[in-house]
């Protein structure tokens, strides 16, 4: 609690203290604090008395107090819009009004106002700590929030899909994404999406709904490139592919370009890729009926399905590290022949890319990401994704491509949070929330092995 | 120190005697002074016991017309000794606005101060509430305006009876403390 108090207290007085001069002191701000609640009388400059509720106090630049359930107990000399016998709910009174704040019986005591007998401790380590505690309180909350959310949707994602990892990871992305993206038409993918998803699969629609809160954004930012998504099931399509998309974006601007060429041939693909439950085939199908979809497919795809993604998609690449090791290939060429007869070029495209693109991908994770997980993760990301590709697969069993896709999806999961941090600067914050959480979220096997 | 009051820095643990420019005199403790604010805290009530409830203020230090010295004490308040419970706090000022809300029912609007005395009366023995400028007790029982027994009226008889006998008492019991302070 102590902390807690501490902690409002100096956020108060950091994001204004920048000028420290113009905060009130520390002795006032816990007198201020131990005033809350208590009826105190307050004279004004012009003589007259209010006594109310002392409800809070602004200690910036000037000080200036707000009771509740105030009335006027003396009149001054000035004629106030406040009628004698009425009671006012909230009175504020500003600091160039301000007199005197009467205050009768009151325990400044620590001790006593507290009650607790651990309040000297409690006291000391608030004190010392109020700035420290803020920033660490709110990023735990943060971080507490996103691993809340997202570490079980992370988990059902992993047992269905693999496209849980990702939600997590970009959500942060998708916050700063909005900017970015036309949200009139994530909305609308949203929607149809949710309603197809939910007719084709209960699996699906769980993901969807999931993933169209977080990766709305991701669709947001994917939609810029992609003007019109008209069909649902592309839409939906889309959701996931956009969620694939931040990641992508994240990584590299460049990659875009890239990928909206090799989207719209793979868009060439059925649209049904719903169907597999396993992502590979729904990103190509999607984006494939569509061109609008194409540029989220793109972006999905890699995130998805490993080949495309590794294609398309930053994330792919990693995923595609791993996937090698894994005789990734084969389960690439099973997906793409049956979509691609016309994409054929697409598919050498993409994996070409995804070579070349792995290793600068991971390089910039790094880099972008001072946190230290961000290394540590990479590294461990590299090794730990073989074991958790096979685990995933038992999980997703039920689908082969899926199987094959869930590896690069858990992997892509882990990774994409770390990525899009390093690709969004301002994402930063969130990101620090979000490693952790896809650390423990993504991988138990990953966070027992990394550390 | 301070340029607006012409004081110096105000120590903490003085003991001031202080006089007002609206006139108020008080001697107290200086807690702290806040210079951004030029805000003085002090506190009131030092010969009691320590841990006792003290008055506080908190004075502009430019509203102070002249003050005295009266003695230095120690440290009356260490910081880093200072807890705080943020729930208790909003606890406490939900209580004390509730409480106030109460009371502000209580109050009756446009009415006499006898009305309102017999209102506190009655509230000691039964449940009342204000209807305007009506006493309504136990919501059946209204005792209107001259509030004499004359004037109560509906509910049940019962309820009636006993609502007159206690009226026509407690406004006996306020005649006579009335009459014994006159």
């Amino acid at each position: 609690m102590a902390c807690r108090i501490r902690n409002e207290e100096d956020d108060r007085r950091s994001s204004p203290s920048s000028s420290s001069s113009s905060i009130v002191n520390d002795a006032l701000l816990l007198t201020t604090m131990c005033l809350i609640g208590l009826p105190v009388d307050v004279h004004i400059k012009d003589g007259s008395v209010y006594s109310g509720i002392f409800h809070t106090a602004s200690v910036h630049d000037s000080y200036a107090i707000v009771l509740k359930r105030a009335k006027m107990v003396k009149k001054g000399s000035c004629n106030s819009n406040v009628a004698n016998e009425d009671v006012i709910g909230t009175l504020i009174i500003q600091s160039k009004d301000l007199v005197q704040v009467v205050a009768k019986k009151v325990i400044i005591r620590a001790d006593g106002v507290a009650g607790h007998e651990t309040g000297d401790d409690t006291g000391a380590v608030a004190c010392s700590f109020p700035s420290n505690g803020i920033s660490l309180t709110e990023s735990n909350k943060t971080t507490s929030k996103s691993n809340a959310g997202q570490p079980h949707t992370n988990q059902i994602r992993c047992s269905s899909r693999s496209e849980n990892g990702f939600t997590n990871g970009y959500k942060p992305e998708n916050i700063i994404h909005t900017a970015n993206a036309s949200e009139v038409k994530s909305l609308d993918t949203r929607g149809s999406t949710k309603k197809e998803e939910n007719l084709n699969d209960p699996c699906n629609n769980r993901k969807n709904d999931t993933h169209t809160s977080s990766s709305e954004p991701l669709v947001t930012s994917s939609a810029p490139n992609e003007p019109v998504t008209t069909k649902i099931p592309n839409l939906n399509r889309t959701v996931k592919e956009s969620k694939l998309n931040p990641g992508a974006k994240t990584f590299s601007p460049s990659f875009p370009n890239k990928r909206s060429p090799t989207l719209p041939t793979i868009a060439m693909g059925s649209n049904l890729a719903y169907i597999p439950d396993s992502y590979p085939t729904v990103p190509v199908a999607g984006p494939q009926p569509e061109v609008e979809i194409s540029p989220f497919a793109p972006h999905h795809l890699p995130l998805k399905f490993v080949p495309y993604g590794a294609n398309d998609v930053q994330h792919p690449p990693p995923i595609v590290g791993y996937m090698t090791n894994r005789s990734q290939p084969v389960r690439y060429a099973g997906p793409y022949h049956p979509v691609q007869t016309a994409p054929t070029y697409v598919q050498p495209n993409s994996q070409n890319v995804m070579v070349g693109r792995l290793g600068p991908v991971v390089y910039v994770h790094p880099v972008s990401q001072d946190v230290v997980p961000s290394p540590n993760n990479f590294s461990s990301i590299l090794t730990p994704h073989p074991i958790h590709v096979p685990k995933h697969q038992g999980t997703a069993a039920g689908q082969p491509l899926q199987l094959c896709v869930a590896p690069p999806f858990i992997g892509g999961g882990g990774q994409p949070p770390f990525v899009l941090p390093s690709h969004i600067p301002v994402s930063q914050p969130p990101y620090p929330v979000m490693r952790p959480i896809t650390v423990p979220g993504t991988n138990g096997f990953l966070v027992s092995k990394f550390s | 120190m301070d340029g607006s009051s012409g004081n110096d820095e105000f120590a903490v643990g003085c003991l001031l005697s202080i006089k007002t420019t609206f006139g108020d005199e008080f001697e107290g403790q200086i807690i702290t002074y806040d210079r951004p604010s030029n805000i003085l805290v002090l506190q009131e009530g030092l010969k009691s016991n320590p841990q006792s409830r003290r008055n506080i203020r908190l004075l502009k230090a430019n509203y102070i017309k002249e003050f005295s010295f009266l003695g230095q004490s120690e440290d009356p308040l260490d910081i880093n000794k200072c807890y705080l419970d943020l729930n208790s706090l909003q606890s406490k000022e939900d209580a004390a606005v509730r409480q106030a809300e109460i009371d502000v029912e209580r109050i009756g609007v446009g009415v006499t101060a006898e009305a309102q005395s017999i209102f506190d009366a009655l509230s000691k023995t039964l449940p009342v509430r204000w209807d305007k400028t009506a006493i309504v007790v136990m919501n059946e029982v209204r005792v209107s305006s001259p509030y004499l027994a004359e004037s109560v009226t509906g509910g049940t008889p019962a309820a009636n009876e006993r609502v007159r006998k206690v009226l026509e008492l407690e406004r006996r019991r306020l005649q006579t403390r009335g009459g014994g302070g006159q």
